[in-house]
């Protein structure tokens, strides 16, 4: 078993897992910067009222084509990454239980990218609908719009074959002696997160299918012409787009679980609460969809059952929040770069939170809707809650996957840069969504200055910091304090066991777990 | 292929598959949803037999009168005129009526569209019943032609007695050359 495969055949016929994730990752963080670029040409022309670098359409391409990036580029693709690096690692499987699928359903998501972003080059420009694709505006969008569905038809198979990896080897690849309830709270997440994807992806390819045999079969599914009804499309949408955010968000909850302990030095409070609290989290997804639609027109009763629902996933979601501040209470806490990530990470993934359920309240969202209010709220639970938590995960398990220390002076500037800029871009939108200003519009009037220059001034901090910690991870790679087998004091979890770096193949006996 | 990994992965796979066909399932049963709710504005017909006579009987109420609202919108690209020929009338519950509504092509050629309909509050949908209407089935006006266009409905006496006023809109759209799914 010494065979190891070297250069570009190392890579393209990949069934390593721990190769196949690393891929994953690079892919992620190279989306990461590219939806990121997309960002900032938003945020430089929102920088001053009026027009000045782009025309208001290439403005709408960029919005569409930031959000499609970085949700199915760098969050979905990120979170597979950390699975295929660390579920075998954390049940004691030798290898994913699908190599070769692993191989195919990420060789083909660059080609799902290449196709999305050359659309960008076809007459009318690339898609600029918004992500969610709401007909009929994309009944009648150009040649972009069918490139984009094919490439989310493309990310779809890849997320669906990576959730039944995941699911196979966490059921069927778990050593002896781990029971489902005591495996890690990551690999926990993460199969709950693989049903969701199951569940939903396939949804979501549904209804572009239809959106494109409306646009070219002669269909009429979201077309009045023909009888169809566009209020449809955006039930049907919301229905896999609200389970959808789940998945962007349980796999970080995973993370945060695993680093938190370690650096309170005491085990996860409420383990069997977590679980539970994250299954009741991905069964509430299925049933509040509608509470993105509330000014679309819907009876009462419709609008108080996805308002109480909606309500109802604060529950769940609270408990977790109490179980991290538990674990942490009277705990020797120490404060290396994964531990500020994951304390950021509660705390900012709460705001966004908070603000989730004064957007659930129906009469108020009948304001705040379609405002930067709503652009505050996701990103605090998308950035400050999935990408966060990435990159406090990416500290974590560095030394695990390189062999080196990471250089945590850097890292703390990394930390302190990201969350500062963060703050500085996000939270004055949560002001200008109160105030009335409207989201995706290239302009705005002059009232709202103030505090866009302040957002503009903090994406591009915030975007640059990341520069630094490629430069980290860069030089981790390359070199730097050998990091012992368990990096940390005490860490649990079977990963740990192995040395670091992890070589390319482990667990080729099983271990067993008392 | 270890047997074990075959089979959970079949089940997974027929799962994901099985949701792929759920979306499509969705669509007839927000159709059903809708006609049982009335949720998107969708309006209820009258039972009528083969010659289109009314067969459902409904007692007029007279001690009360439902103020109705019409609305009429051509959906852009379709080159028509398309107004209600009257602005509101005063109905009485179970009493058919006949309203009307005047459409004109102002394009070059002959075209055919076909008429959605809506009612708010939409929760009143459902007691809008209607006997004849031009949304039934796609028009044609050649070019430069007008037309009034008719439509009989009464409104079911069992409506709740707090809607007292409803607005019923027709939007053309122009026709694509499929049938109704």
């Amino acid at each position: 078993m010494a065979h190891t495969p070297t250069g570009l055949k190392r890579w393209l016929m990949s069934t390593n897992h721990k190769d196949i994730g690393t891929l994953y990752l690079i892919f992620s963080l190279s989306m990461l910067f590219l939806g990121g670029a997309f960002a900032l040409v938003i945020r430089a022309e929102l920088f001053e009222p009026g027009l000045q670098y782009v025309d208001p359409h290439f403005f709408n391409q960029m919005t569409t084509v930031h959000a499609l990036v970085m949700v199915f580029g760098a969050v979905m693709p990120g979170f597979v990454g950390f699975a295929n690096w660390m579920i075998p690692l954390q049940v004691g499987a030798p290898d994913m239980a699908l190599p070769r699928l692993n191989n195919f359903s990420f060789w083909i998501l660059p080609f799902a990218f290449t196709l999305l972003i050359s659309s960008f080059f076809v007459p009318g420009g690339a898609p600029a609908a918004g992500w969610t694709l709401y007909a009929p505006l994309t009944i009648q969008g150009g040649m972009s719009v069918d490139m984009a569905i094919v490439a989310i038809h493309i990310m779809g198979v890849s997320s669906i074959m990576g959730a039944i990896n995941v699911i196979v080897t966490v059921l069927n690849m778990r050593a002896p002696g781990m029971t489902l309830m005591k495996m890690p709270l990551f690999v926990w997440t993460w199969l709950i997160t693989a049903f969701l994807l199951i569940a939903v992806m396939p949804v979501f390819a549904g209804a572009v299918t239809m959106l494109l045999t409306d646009r070219h079969f002669g269909t009429a599914f979201f077309d009045p012409a023909g009888g169809g009804d566009p209020v449809l499309y955006q039930h049907i949408f919301w229905f896999f787009g609200h389970p959808e955010v789940y998945i962007m968000i349980l796999p970080a909850f995973g993370i945060i679980s695993a680093i938190i302990p370690t650096f309170a030095r005491k085990p996860l409070f409420g383990y069997s609460s977590m679980v539970f609290a994250t299954a009741a989290i991905a069964f509430l997804s299925f049933i509040v969809w509608a509470h993105h639609m509330f000014t679309v027109g819907m009876p009462l009763q419709g609008e108080l059952f996805f308002m109480y629902s909606t309500m109802l996933i604060a529950v769940p979601t609270g408990v977790k929040i109490f179980n991290w501040l538990s674990t942490m209470w009277r705990g020797s806490m120490t404060f290396e770069t994964p531990m500020l990530y994951s304390i950021a990470v509660v705390f900012l993934f709460t705001i966004g939170g908070l603000s989730g359920i004064m957007l659930a309240i129906t009469p108020v969202d009948f304001q705040y809707h379609d405002t930067y209010f709503v652009v505050a709220h996701f990103h605090y639970v998308l950035f400050s809650g999935a990408v966060m938590a990435m990159m406090g995960g990416a500290y974590y398990w560095l030394p695990k996957w390189t062999g080196h220390m990471y250089n945590e002076t850097l890292g703390k500037w990394h930390f302190w840069l990201t969350t500062i800029f963060f703050n500085i871009t996000f939270f004055p939108q949560h002001f200008l969504g109160l105030a009335g200003m409207p989201r995706r519009y290239a302009d705005y009037p002059i009232q709202f200055t103030e505090f866009n220059q302040w957002s503009s001034v903090g994406a591009f901090g915030l975007g640059i910091s990341q520069l630094l910690f490629v430069y980290i991870i860069v030089q981790t790679v390359r070199g730097g304090e050998k990091a012992t087998d368990e990096v940390w004091e005490n860490p649990e979890g079977l990963e740990w066991t192995v040395p670091s770096p992890a070589p390319f193949h482990t667990f080729e006996e099983q271990p067993t777990v008392k | 292929m270890n047997p074990q990994h075959r089979k959970t992965a079949i089940k997974s796979t027929m799962i994901a598959v099985a949701m792929f066909g759920f979306g499509y399932l969705l669509v007839p049963l927000y159709d059903v949803f809708c006609e049982v709710t009335g949720f998107g504005g969708r309006t209820d017909i009258v039972a009528t037999d083969e010659k289109g006579n009314q067969t459902e009987n409904f007692e007029i109420d007279e001690n009360r009168l439902v103020r109705l609202q019409f609305t009429g919108h051509a959906a852009t690209p379709l080159p028509w005129d398309f107004k209600a020929g009257q602005f509101q009338a005063e109905l009485k519950p179970g009493q058919l009526y006949e309203f009307y509504y005047i459409a004109k092509n102002n394009g070059l050629t002959d075209i055919t569209a076909q008429s959605t309909f809506n009612v708010t509050p939409a929760i009143a949908g459902g007691y809008i019943k209607k006997l004849e209407c031009f949304c039934f089935s796609q028009q044609t006006l050649k070019a430069g032609e007008e037309r009034r266009m008719e439509v009989k409905l009464l409104v079911d006496p069992s409506i709740p007695v707090n809607i007292n006023e409803l607005s019923l809109g027709y939007s053309f759209f122009q026709a694509k050359n499929v049938a109704q799914n």
